[in-house]
C-alpha cells in the first residue's frame, strides 16, 4: 500500500469536486423544489390548500400534501447517500489531519447528526407539526458542515500538515531544565 | 484506513475475494446505467436530442421560479449520477493506485474515471437547452461506459495476475 498522499491527490481532488457539485446541485434543488421561506416549506409539506389558509397572500402552486410513502422514498436514497458521503468526508479530513484535534472529532459527530436531522426534519414538519424554519435550519446546517469539510479536506490535500515545520518536542526542551 | 482500500489486494490472504465481488457489482452498475440511459433517453445523438432537448427551455416567458419547466428533473438526474459515479470512481481509483502497470496510464485512467461522469452529466444538462450537445453527450456516454469497463477489467486482471496471487485460496 502506498502511504504517499501526493499520489492520491488527484483522485481526492476530483472526488471532492464531484461532492461539491452534489452539494451545489442539492442546494439548487432545495431552492427550486421547496424554497427557503417558511411559507414555501409549509406549502411543500402540507400542500397548497393548507398553505393558502395560513398564508392567504401567497400564490397557489397547486401542490398536494406530502405522503408518508413519498417522503420515505426520498429519505431512502438520501440515507445511503448522506451516510456514505459523510463517512468519506469525515474520514478523509481525519486521516489527512495526521493527529486530528479534538474539535474535529466533535465536528464529525455533528456532521453525522446534521445529516440525520436533515432527513428527519421533513417528517417532523409534515407529521409532527414542527415549524417550517426547522427544516430550512437543518438543511443549512448540513450544507454548511458539508462545505466546511470539503474546504478542510481540499486544504489538507494541498497542504498536508506533515509538510509544515514541526515544533520542538516538549521533552527535548525541558530535559535539561529539570 | 488511510484510503478506502488497503492491504495486499492481490494476495489470496488479502481482501481479493471481497474486491472481486465489489468489482462484479460495479460492472453490473455500469451495465445497468447504460441500459437505463439507453431505454429512457436512447443511445444515438438523434434519440438523445429528441428525448432530452427542450426547444422552449430558453424562452424565459415560460420559466417559473427562475427555472425552465422540466429542468428540475434533469438536475435531479445530474445530482444522483454524480453521487453514484463519485463513489464508484473512488473505489476503483483506490484499487488502481495499488495496481501494477504504467504509473502515468493509471493516473490518466483515474482522472478519466472522475472527469467523464462529470462531463457526461454536464453535457446532458446542456442538451436540455442546446441541441448541439447531442453529439458530445453520445460520445461521452460511450466513453464513460467504455472507460469504466476498461478500469474494471484492469482491476480484475491485477487481482488475479499480479505476482503473489495464488489461485484457489480464500482471503
Amino acid at each position: 500500500m502506498k502511504s504517499d498522499h501526493s499520489a492520491l491527490r488527484p483522485a481526492l481532488l476530483f472526488f471532492l469536486l464531484l461532492v461539491a457539485l452534489e452539494f451545489a446541485s442539492g442546494a439548487l434543488l432545495y431552492y427550486w423544489k421547496i424554497g427557503f421561506a417558511s411559507a414555501n416549506v409549509f406549502e411543500y409539506y402540507h400542500g397548497s390548500e393548507a398553505a393558502l389558509a395560513r398564508y392567504p397572500d401567497r400564490p397557489d402552486r397547486f401542490l398536494e400534501p406530502r405522503t408518508l410513502l413519498g417522503l420515505t422514498k426520498i429519505a431512502l436514497g438520501h440515507l445511503l447517500a448522506y451516510g456514505v458521503a459523510t463517512l468519506a468526508l469525515a474520514h478523509f479530513a481525519r486521516s489527512l489531519a495526521g493527529r486530528p484535534p479534538r474539535w474535529l472529532d466533535w465536528l464529525c459527530a455533528l456532521f453525522f447528526f446534521a445529516a440525520l436531522l436533515e432527513i428527519a426534519a421533513g417528517f417532523l414538519v409534515r407529521f409532527a407539526d414542527w415549524p417550517p424554519w426547522f427544516r430550512t435550519g437543518a438543511f443549512l446546517l448540513f450544507q454548511s458542515l458539508g462545505w466546511f469539510f470539503i474546504a478542510l479536506t481540499v486544504r489538507l490535500v494541498l497542504r498536508p500538515p506533515h509538510a509544515a515545520v514541526a515544533p520542538p518536542l516538549p521533552a527535548a526542551a525541558g530535559v535539561g531544565e529539570r | 484506513m488511510k484510503f478506502f482500500v488497503t492491504g495486499s489486494l492481490a494476495s489470496a490472504r488479502g481482501p481479493r475475494l471481497i474486491l472481486t465481488w465489489t468489482l462484479l457489482l460495479l460492472a453490473c452498475f455500469t451495465a445497468a446505467h447504460l441500459a437505463r440511459e439507453t431505454l429512457s433517453d436512447g443511445f444515438w445523438p438523434g434519440d438523445l436530442a429528441a428525448a432530452l432537448h427542450s426547444p422552449e427551455a430558453l424562452d424565459y416567458a415560460n420559466w417559473n421560479d427562475s427555472m425552465a419547466p422540466g429542468f428540475a428533473a434533469r438536475l435531479e438526474e445530474f445530482h444522483v449520477d454524480l453521487f453514484l459515479f463519485s463513489m464508484a470512481a473512488l473505489i476503483l481509483s483506490a484499487i488502481l493506485y495499488q495496481a501494477h502497470g504504467p504509473e502515468r496510464l493509471r493516473r490518466a485512467l483515474i482522472a478519466t474515471l472522475f472527469a467523464l461522469p462529470l462531463s457526461h452529466a454536464a453535457c446532458k444538462l446542456a442538451l436540455f437547452f442546446f441541441e448541439a450537445f447531442a453529439w458530445p453527450t453520445f460520445a461521452l456516454s460511450a466513453l464513460l461506459h467504455g472507460a469504466y469497463g476498461a478500469a474494471l477489467l484492469w482491476c480484475l486482471s491485477f487481482l488475479y495476475r499480479a505476482r503473489g496471487a495464488t489461485p484457489g485460496a480464500r482471503p
